[in-house]
């Protein structure tokens, strides 16, 4: 099986640096999933041209299958010297996952990373070689669906250190927070922010070090079937509920008329529910077998906007999109937490409580709104596709 | 209510006088014991009501001690007797004795048992033994009074005798007193009408005499306050706090430390700190409950420098401090309040790291532990208020019924997506015709339920 490798970064900055001397750099290629996280010596703009460079050489050079001898031996010769201490200096850590979960870790001093199995931490079968008087550590493992690949700069090593805590965060605590706060439903996001917002708050909001988490949560795929609208002939409406109804993933229906004709096919009950009410999102419906069931157009708008903000947002997006139950924020959360993809399914059929004069929502509106889902979650590392009836 | 009681001493007695006063306070003594033990034969396991024990002490009931001359103490005994057998009775302890007689050495002498050794301590310690005697009101016309005479010395008209023993046709003496500077703070007090004196007590000490005054002092108006602050013990200090503004932000955080000294006084000296906090702040004082609930502070490997008894001490001053200075005291469930972030509110044991401080698992935010439970506190009256209401639902073929227990109210409303807003409404008219029979407890929930957002203060609850 293709498994999904859900990726996701951060960086807090030093206090009062405008630059972050951390870098990373994630490059999805054929199936493949390359990261390297490069972190620069010093601080401000020096150590971030550092760490581009060799996050970029790194990532480059790895990618097309270079040994690391001679992504070492590159950056050696390409880097930069520092005048007063005569070195050129980024440590770098680089993971390549296959989508069959092989993984292959290079690690050049940096914290060593973290594989989170089952909420453990997997103790690593590292190999360790000299290159250009350099300690590299290597490892082979191989990945499963719900584990988590974490690497992370020093910094949030160091988080607290002379602050709340004497000695900093050390690499054993964090490794016990991440054990601690281990869901496994969390997404890469989650446990990234989360570490993040840590390291920030143990740092009283000052960070003293550049500070910087990437994570890779390796997933079964698992596609949305998201059917808007009834089909344009009603001669399609059983076909198409009944690919929904045999759908391998997650199964949404969005629209009220639509919700009702497969209610009628699928000869289920259709109930309303008032859990969750919200003076602005319509309630959503239930139907057995079926995921998630929403009105459609104020909704999808609804939906939209969570996911805008989600996307553009950084601390506390993931308080924004799970705070709320209703119907939209539902739907967004599927989409975001739970899949790993969406094929949406749209009938082009127009609602007849929709052709009220005082209602201007036209079909336009609905196919705006589905194609505008659609690529925010593309740039969310999702796979789309749309189908139309 | 809070009492004060000031002592006060009578300025040199004559010879003659303090004759009377100690004849005074032999009559009152041996009254008492007598009544004591005459009442204690109507007595029953069960204890008597207030009502019942006043009929109990009726005219006939003082025979037994009208050689006494006790009239102008009639009322006093009565009181005072009610007020011991309520301690005996909530004790279940042996019947109480305040005095022995001649009597009683006789009876024990000739009696020919094995005299139990607390039995004869009893007879021996009681022997001859004085009661304070009881004025049970100020008044000037019977019982006691103080006055000021006009070149400002202060005198006590105290009502001691009855129509046959009267001192120059007079139920009553004067005795001038003694008024020290604190004394004539509670006098002036007294005379502006500050302080109500109550009942007093005359008593001998060496070769002087003192009334016992009591005071009562009206609790100041309870300001209306514009801030928390959550006192909690600490890890590393005796207490930590929290003050939070009323929309549940932190203004500041800080420590409470005495060490120099020890004992009652520290615990008064913490409480003192914590008045000052909160006067200064204007704010509420909440403190834990943790005579029903616990912290979970304790963690081995860690002495806390205050006890849960110490902490409940404290507590226990800091309530009756905030009363006489007009500060709002609630004590609240310390269950969690080490562990709850203060950002996000997520619950977990987990939360706790390195003995001494905070992660939380959910949003990342850290802190020292200690402060985490004064922060909490701080804010949890503001949660409470900001509960959400729970109406149980249950659809049923065309219809969903609604449920809100709180009001006992049920309705019934067509099933429609527009259902939810049919119940509100219906609601809200029966809360605005229903509000005059509700309880204080349903108008809390009433309250919050009218107006225009009345669905975001409600949770739908779905029952099967
Ligand atoms: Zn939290």
């Amino acid at each position: 099986m293709n498994l999904y490798i859900e990726t996701s970064w951060g960086s807090v900055n030093k206090y009062g640096e405008e630059l972050c001397g951390d870098k990373v750099e994630i490059l999805k290629k054929d199936g493949d999933t390359f990261i390297v996280l490069a972190d620069g010596l010093g601080s401000g703009v020096k150590a971030n041209i550092l760490a581009s460079l060799t996050s970029k050489i790194a990532i480059t050079m790895l990618s097309e299958g270079a040994s690391v001898q001679d992504v070492i031996e590159t950056m050696a010769s390409t880097l930069p010297v520092c005048k007063e201490r005569q070195i050129a200096y980024s440590t770098f850590s680089f993971i390549h996952i296959k989508d069959n979960g092989e993984t292959h870790l290079v690690e050049f001093d940096n914290p060593d990373t973290v594989i989170l199995r089952d909420g453990k931490a997997l103790p690593l079968p590292r190999e360790e070689y000299v290159v250009n008087g350099k300690k590299i550590r290597e490892t082979h493992i191989t990945l499963k669906p719900n584990d988590f690949c974490i690497t992370f700069s020093d910094g949030v090593v160091h988080a607290g250190v002379g602050k709340l805590l004497n000695l900093g965060w050390e690499h054993k605590n964090v490794v016990e927070y991440i054990e601690k706060s281990y869901r496994k439903e969390s997404t890469a996001f989650y446990l990234q922010n989360l570490l993040l917002q840590a390291c920030k708050s143990l740092y009283m909001d000052a960070p003293g070090d550049d500070t910087t988490v990437a994570i890779c949560k390796i997933r079964t795929p698992d596609i949305a079937y998201v059917m808007v609208g009834p089909p344009l002939s009603s001669d399609d409406d059983e076909r198409i509920v009944n690919e929904l109804i045999n759908f391998n993933g997650t199964k949404i229906v969005c629209g009220g008329t639509t919700s009702q004709i497969v209610s009628r096919i699928s000869r289920r009950e259709l109930q309303i529910m008032l859990n969750y009410i919200s003076p602005d999102v319509p309630p959503i419906g239930r139907i057995e077998g079926i995921d998630l069931v929403t009105e459609g157009v104020i909704t999808l708008g609804k939906c939209y906007d969570i996911l805008k903000r989600y996307e553009s947002g950084s601390i506390g997006r993931d308080n924004m999109l799970n705070s709320k139950k209703d119907g939209a924020s539902q739907l967004a959360q599927m989409l975001i937490n739970k899949c790993t993809g969406a094929k949406f399914v749209i009938g082009r059929a127009i609602n007849p409580a929709h052709q009220n004069p005082d209602l201007p929502i036209s079909l336009n509106l609905k196919l705006r709104l589905v194609s505008d889902i659609a690529e925010c979650l593309k740039r969310l590392g999702k796979t789309v596709e749309i189908e139309f009836y | 209510m809070p009492y004060k009681t000031m002592q006060i001493k009578l300025l040199n007695p004559s010879k003659s006088k303090k004759a009377l006063l100690e004849d005074a306070i032999w009559r009152y003594s041996t009254a008492f014991e007598i009544l004591l033990r005459e009442i204690k034969k109507f007595l029953t396991d069960t204890p008597p009501s207030k009502t019942e024990l006043l009929k109990l002490m009726d005219k006939n009931f003082f025979k037994c001690v009208s050689n006494l001359g006790v009239e102008p103490f009639k009322d006093a005994l009565k009181l005072d007797l009610a007020r011991l057998l309520a301690v005996y009775f909530s004790k279940k302890s042996s019947y109480p004795v305040t005095r022995t007689f001649d009597e009683d050495i006789e009876v024990l002498l000739k009696s020919e048992e094995k005299i139990s050794k607390l039995k004869l301590n009893t007879v021996f310690e009681k022997y001859e033994k004085k009661r304070p005697l009881l004025f049970c009101r100020f008044d000037e016309k019977r019982d006691y009074s103080i006055f000021k005479s006009e070149k400002g010395t202060y005198f006590a008209k105290l009502y001691l005798f009855n129509r046959n023993n009267a001192q120059n046709s007079k139920r009553y003496a004067v005795f001038p007193l003694h008024a020290a500077e604190w004394n004539k703070k509670f006098l002036s007090d007294m005379e502006s009408g500050i302080c109500t004196p109550k009942s007093a007590e005359l008593v001998r000490k060496g070769d002087d005499f003192y009334l016992n005054v009591r005071f009562w002092y009206p609790a100041p108006l309870k300001q209306p306050f514009s801030a928390y602050i959550g006192i909690s013990r600490g890890i590393n200090s005796d207490l930590c706090y929290a003050i939070s503004s009323k929309n549940g932000e932190i203004a500041s955080k800080g420590c409470i430390n005495i060490s120099s000294i020890y004992g009652l006084n520290k615990l008064h000296s913490l409480s003192n700190e914590i008045i000052k906090l909160a006067k200064e702040n204007n704010a509420c004082i909440i403190m834990e409950n943790l005579s029903t609930s616990s912290d979970g502070l304790k963690m081995k490997g860690i002495k806390l420098p205050l006890s849960v008894g110490d902490y409940n001490k404290t507590a226990f001053f800091v309530s009756y401090k905030a009363e006489l200075a007009g500060l709002e005291v609630a004590f609240v469930s310390a269950n969690s309040i080490f562990y709850r972030c203060t950002r996000c509110g997520n619950f977990k044991r987990a939360n706790r790291f390195l003995k001494d401080k905070f992660i939380c698992t959910m949003c990342g935010h850290s802190d020292n532990l200690e402060e985490i439970g004064s922060s909490n506190l701080a804010k949890t009256l503001i949660t409470y208020k900001n509960n959400k209401i729970p109406v149980y639902y249950k659809t049923e073929e065309n219809s969903i019924i609604f449920r809100l227990d709180i009001l006992d109210y049920e309705v019934v409303c067509a099933k429609s997506l527009s259902a939810a807003n049919e119940f509100c409404e219906r609601l809200q008219k029966h809360i605005a015709l229903n509000i005059g029979n509700f309880s204080k407890h349903q108008q809390f929930t009433a309250k919050k339920l009218l107006g225009e957002n009345a669905f975001s203060k409600i949770n739908f609850i779905e029952i099967k």
